[in-house]
């Protein structure tokens, strides 16, 4: 079967015609049955390549389009808007992909070309047997899903909440507020990161189109892009927020105070089985450690919290729930975690008490944290010198390859501030310093003007010999070994994805990058998509990134889920599966079959809910009696496709 | 005024990398130097040296040849992989080092005069010691019962000591130390006796790659011969050339086994017993058991096998172990500054409060031992010495 097609052949610059000599490809092509018209243009996807289509649509009356251009995950849809824009159904139109399939990835130009003719027969082939398909839209659902509390989430929930849309803010933790919380000071500006923070995590509960599900987590999500189905589990915080007020009370109470290392202090203080997040927990309620309860754990307990507790807002009978939220959009914001620095052993992490993370020195360098904003040691004694090591767990093959964005600042920080309240001479060991953002790299100034030490060599080792913390570095510029004692390592520890990521980017069906973080759809044009229609990322979720980027890329995840509700439809791929109904025998091989449940048996014949197909052709594969056709992929354009190709 | 004048770099090429460097497997990673210096800093030589680590990497990449090929330069490495395990871009230094000696020997430039001697030693005797092949089963007379000689009779599993602790007298004992305990333990072995020969490993550290393939060729279609199971060395040089550098040569067919990793089995499954020895020592690892082999755990936990055995470790440990200046032809070519790394090596030894200092390598133990007469230190055990005295 022919028609009148139309084939159109792009040279990309030069990025198919340095490879492919496209005017014999446009010649090949004139001879193949059905082509009327071949031609071949710079840029077929700008305008003047796109009105080249036009016109011959309506001037020679083509009623098939093949262009012969990238990838269609690339322009499918512009070439098929201009198929529309001509008149003629947008599913006339067929692609062969000569360019990331042949052009890029091949470099003899004879061998390119056969390829290039050999893709444009089989689409022209194919493109015989298209036929008119219907443009299918879903109406978008007015509310969306943030999976993460940290700044980024609170951002991006605040933003949509403000534009009048219903949000649920999901945490895992115990309270919002993510890394931020427990950072002292912020680079370069220094201002305190509780006072800056606090005030966005009221704002956020007090939307009352905000709801904040905390100890929560997403366990499955189903539908498609504006009309998604989340399933969150709710962990049992065994205290009822309603009626909790934040008092403490129970905390003190709690047989186990102070035995339990508190994660929100890097362990440098301990906390009880029941106990508040922080000071500025949102929600300010008690929650119980389920895994240290000596009641929940081993079943015995005096539970003198519940004596404690004026309010009785503690009930061990809780038991956890999950409840289905139907959203429009997702926005994931679930972080980062600090690289393990054990795993890094010559540095001493874990078996020198001195040695500690940037994180764990942000708490130290807090008024409100365990050593109330004190520089000290173990023992006590303000340290007379320290060194603070960049790049440790980052930039590292035997760790990971990325540079972790935060930590050169974050440390060049806190040497800052080591110096201004403990008098210590400091020194920074580093690679590069990476200070790109605005005012980062005044900020480097000054903190070398007031006399911190930089030694540009990165550090081999941190041990303990003849009684003293030495420090191994080379000083790279002098050429020398250093050698230096001192008082307190600081690790400027990297970035890695949050626990869990793997498993979250499953059920949400997003793929990560190599680094182990989400992957954006496009790294410069579409930074807060994901390959997941109506996904979108925010945070360092999708990589390291400081607070100033982090907020940036929230305001942007958030317009984009707001664009996405305000449109108030969507069109979804129209490549769904039809059953043939004369042909169906009722068998229900293909409802086993389908991963998604999207068809189901009625009276004996196969129906398919088209808003769940994805079309993924699993069941047109399985039907005995080929009963179940996937639109765009029938046997017939599969079959021509190939014969196209063998010609 | 001239003699203020500073030479002007006149000149940067990627030349000598692309002739030299670029075509051998390690050249893949080396254009990636951050030039970070954690090589320099990791190094134990790197203070004796005209040029560190770090430098040699610089000089390479832009073609300062006349600068680098020199024996002052390229002959201080002591092969202990300090810098390869840590170096951020995952460039394997220690073995850039090594491609560099083989040039300088292809030249007629290498090795060091003192490393000359010990391989004349090894091409005419299989040893690297000066001493006739027939000597080279003299450590088995003492022991208490006598040993498989292969491939006369047959076993299941080849001891091979190596030419230090065949040949040492003072090394000796750890031979005699593993053959007895692999005895108690009712382990299947024997000897190759006089027909053993040197594993090729001090050629090859010194650039004497020719020499090096005759050797393993010759090792590995004996030891192939004899149609046993598996090969176990007390020696970490041996091992780690076995395991490492054989499978480049020819393929081996028995597996090899460092005698920690045999003993560590034998402890668990319970055909070794140890008796008490209540004594407080600390464990060195060898640089090519540790880093190179990268075995820790094993002979850690054969110590911890032996009651009452108390272990102390020292500040730098495992893979972070500070190499104790024998490998490499250092302890030939440079013997005071490979005393001075082991005599430093003993300090951090000392300072755990230990009474003995223990080893699973005859070179490292030659090398702490003699390093005494410098100063301070512990008097140094083979793991297997400890073991026979607890298993008796
Ligand atoms: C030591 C240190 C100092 C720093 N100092 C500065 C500074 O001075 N200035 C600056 O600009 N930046 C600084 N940063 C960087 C800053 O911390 C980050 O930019 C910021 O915290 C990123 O926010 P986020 O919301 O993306 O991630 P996070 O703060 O990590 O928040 C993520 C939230 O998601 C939750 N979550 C994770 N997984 C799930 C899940 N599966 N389901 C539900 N919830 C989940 C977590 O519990 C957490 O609450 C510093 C970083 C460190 C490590
Ligand atoms: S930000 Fe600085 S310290 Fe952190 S990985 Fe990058 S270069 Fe290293
Ligand atoms: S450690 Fe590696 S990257 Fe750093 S200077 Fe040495 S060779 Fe270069």
């Amino acid at each position: 079967m022919a028609g009148r097609i139309g084939v159109y052949i792009c040279r990309c610059g030069t990025n198919i015609a340095g490879t492919v000599d496209c005017a014999l490809v446009c010649e090949y092509a004139r001879g193949l049955p059905g082509v009327v018209v071949a031609r071949e243009y710079s840029y077929m996807c700008s305008d003047p390549g796109q009105s080249l289509i036009k016109a011959d649509i309506e001037e020679l009356g083509l009623d098939k389009v093949v262009a012969a251009a990238c990838s269609p995950r690339l322009h499918e849809h512009t070439f098929r808007a201009a198929l529309e824009e001509a008149g003629i159904n947008p599913y006339l139109l067929e692609m062969a992909n000569i360019r990331e399939q042949c052009s890029w990835v091949h470099s003899d130009p004879g061998e390119a070309t056969s390829k290039a003719k050999v893709l444009v027969g089989g689409s022209v082939a194919k493109a015989g047997f298209l036929r008119e398909l219907p443009r299918r839209e879903f109406p978008v659902t007015q509310s969306v899903l943030v999976i993460g509390g940290g700044i980024a989430g609170i951002h991006a929930a605040t933003n949509m909440a403000a534009a009048g849309k219903k949000v649920y803010l999901v945490e895992r933790g115990p309270s919002i507020g993510g890394h931020m919380a427990q950072l002292d000071k912020t680079f370069p500006t220094l201002d305190c990161s509780a006072c800056i923070l606090t005030p966005k995590m009221v704002d956020v509960e007090r939307y009352p189109n905000v709801d904040i599900l905390t100890d929560s987590e997403l366990v499955g999500l189903d539908g498609f892009v504006g009309n998604f189905k989340a399933r969150v589990r709710t962990n049992p915080r065994y205290v009822d927020l309603a009626k909790c007020t934040g008092c403490g009370d129970c905390d003190e109470a709690c047989v186990l105070a102070g035995k339990i290392p508190s994660e929100f202090d890097g362990g440098l203080s301990n906390r009880s089985a029941i106990y508040i997040p922080f000071p500025q927990a949102v929600p300010l309620a008690a929650a119980v450690d389920r895994a240290n309860c000596l009641l929940l754990e081993k079943g015995k307990c005096k539970s003198p919290c519940l004596d404690a507790c004026a309010a009785g807002a503690i009930d061990f009978e809780m038991e956890e729930s999950e409840r289905e939220l139907e959203v429009g959009a997702v926005v994931v914001a679930t972080g980062f975690e600090d690289y393990p620095a054990e795993e890094l052993s010559q540095y001493g992490y874990g078996r020198y008490p001195e040695v500690i993370t940037g994180l764990q020195f942000e708490r130290m360098l807090a008024p409100s944290g365990p050593t109330g904003g004190k520089v000290i040691l173990p023992d006590g004694r303000e340290p007379e010198s320290m060194a603070f090591l960049h790049c440790i767990g980052s930039r590292d093959e035997n760790a990971n390859e990325y540079c972790s964005r935060v930590c050169c600042m974050y440390s060049m920080k806190q040497a800052h501030l080591a110096r201004e309240m403990s008098g210590a001479e400091v020194y920074e060991f580093y690679i590069d310093v990476t200070a790109f953002g605005k005012g980062y790299q005044e900020f480097y100034r000054r903190v070398r003007d007031e006399g911190v030490f930089f030694v540009r060599g990165k550090c081999a080792e941190v041990a303990r010999l003849g009684g003293e913390l030495k420090v191994f570095a080379e000083d790279t510029l002098l050429g020398r070994q250093v050698e230096l004692p001192v008082d307190m390592v600081v690790l400027a520890t990297g970035l890695i994805p949050s626990g869990g990521t793997q498993e979250l980017a499953r059920s949400l069906g997003v793929p990560l990058g190599p680094d182990g973080f989400f992957a954006e759809a496009h790294p410069k044009l579409r930074p807060v998509e994901t390959q997941a229609d109506g996904i979108f990322l925010a945070g360092c979720c999708q990589g390291p990134k400081d607070i100033p980027d982090t907020v940036a890329q929230a305001g942007a995840a958030a317009a984009e889920a707001l664009v996405l509700m305000d449109r108030g439809k969507v069109e979804v791929e129209a490549g769904v599966c039809r059953i043939d109904v004369e042909t169906c025998n009722g068998c229900g091989i293909c409802v086993d079959t389908c991963p998604y449940s999207a068809i189901t048996l009625e009276e004996e014949t196969a129906v398919v809910n088209e808003a769940v197909c994805k079309g993924c052709g699993l069941c047109a594969a399985a039907c005995l009696g080929g009963a179940a056709v996937l639109e765009l992929y029938d046997d017939e354009q599969i079959i021509a496709n190939i014969e196209g190709v063998l010609r | 005024m001239a003699d203020i004048e500073k030479p002007v770099l006149s000149e940067i090429t990627g030349e000598f990398f692309d002739r030299v460097v670029a075509p051998a497997e390690i050249g893949e990673k080396v254009r990636s130097c951050l030039q970070c210096g954690t090589c320099t800093a990791s190094c134990p030589v790197a203070r004796f040296t005209e040029r560190s680590p770090r430098e040699i990497v610089r000089l390479v990449l832009t073609g300062r040849e006349e600068e680098i090929m020199r024996p002052e330069v390229l002959y201080y490495c002591s092969a202990c992989y300090s810098c390869a395990v840590r170096c951020p871009m995952g460039i394997r230094l220690t073995e850039l080092v090594n491609l560099l000696r083989d040039v300088m020997v292809e030249r007629g430039e290498g090795p060091l005069p003192t490393q000359q001697e010990m391989v004349k030693s090894v091409e005419n005797y299989d040893n690297p010691w000066l001493l006739p092949r027939a000597q080279r089963d003299r450590w088995a007379r003492k022991l208490s019962e006598r040993v498989k000689v292969l491939p006369g009779k047959k076993a299941a599993v080849l001891y091979y000591p190596g030419c230090t602790a065949a040949y040492l007298p003072n090394m000796q004992k750890v031979a005699l130390a593993t053959a007895e305990v692999l005895n108690l333990a009712g382990v299947d072995f024997g000897i190759m006796g006089r027909d053993e020969v040197c594993c090729g490993s001090t050629a090859m550290r010194v650039g004497m790659k020719g020499l090096f393939l005759e050797q393993a060729g010759k090792n590995i279609e004996k030891i192939n011969a004899l149609g046993v199971e598996q090969v176990v060395t007390a020696c970490a040089g041996c091992y780690g050339i076995m395991k490492l550098s054989y499978p480049d040569v020819a393929p081996l067919e028995p597996r090899v086994l460092h005698v920690s990793e045999m003993l560590a089995r034998l402890v668990e499954e319970g055909s070794l017993r140890l008796g008490p020895l209540p004594r407080k020592v600390t464990y060195h690892d060898p640089c090519h058991l540790a880093r190179h082999g990268g075995i820790t755990d094993e002979p850690r936990k054969v110590l911890e096998a032996i009651t009452g055995l108390e272990v102390v470790e020292m500040a730098r440990t495992g893979e972070n172990a500070r190499c104790c200046g024998g490998g490499g032809g250092l302890r030939t070519g440079h013997p005071d500054e490979a005393a001075r790394i082991a005599s430093e090596r003993q300090q951090e030894a000392v300072e755990t409060g230990a009474e003995a200092l223990v080893t699973c390598c005859p070179f490292c133990g030659m090398n702490l031992t003699d390093s005494l007469a410098l100063g301070d230190g512990l008097p140094v055990l083979d793991l297997v010495e400890l073991v026979f005295e607890s298993a008796r």
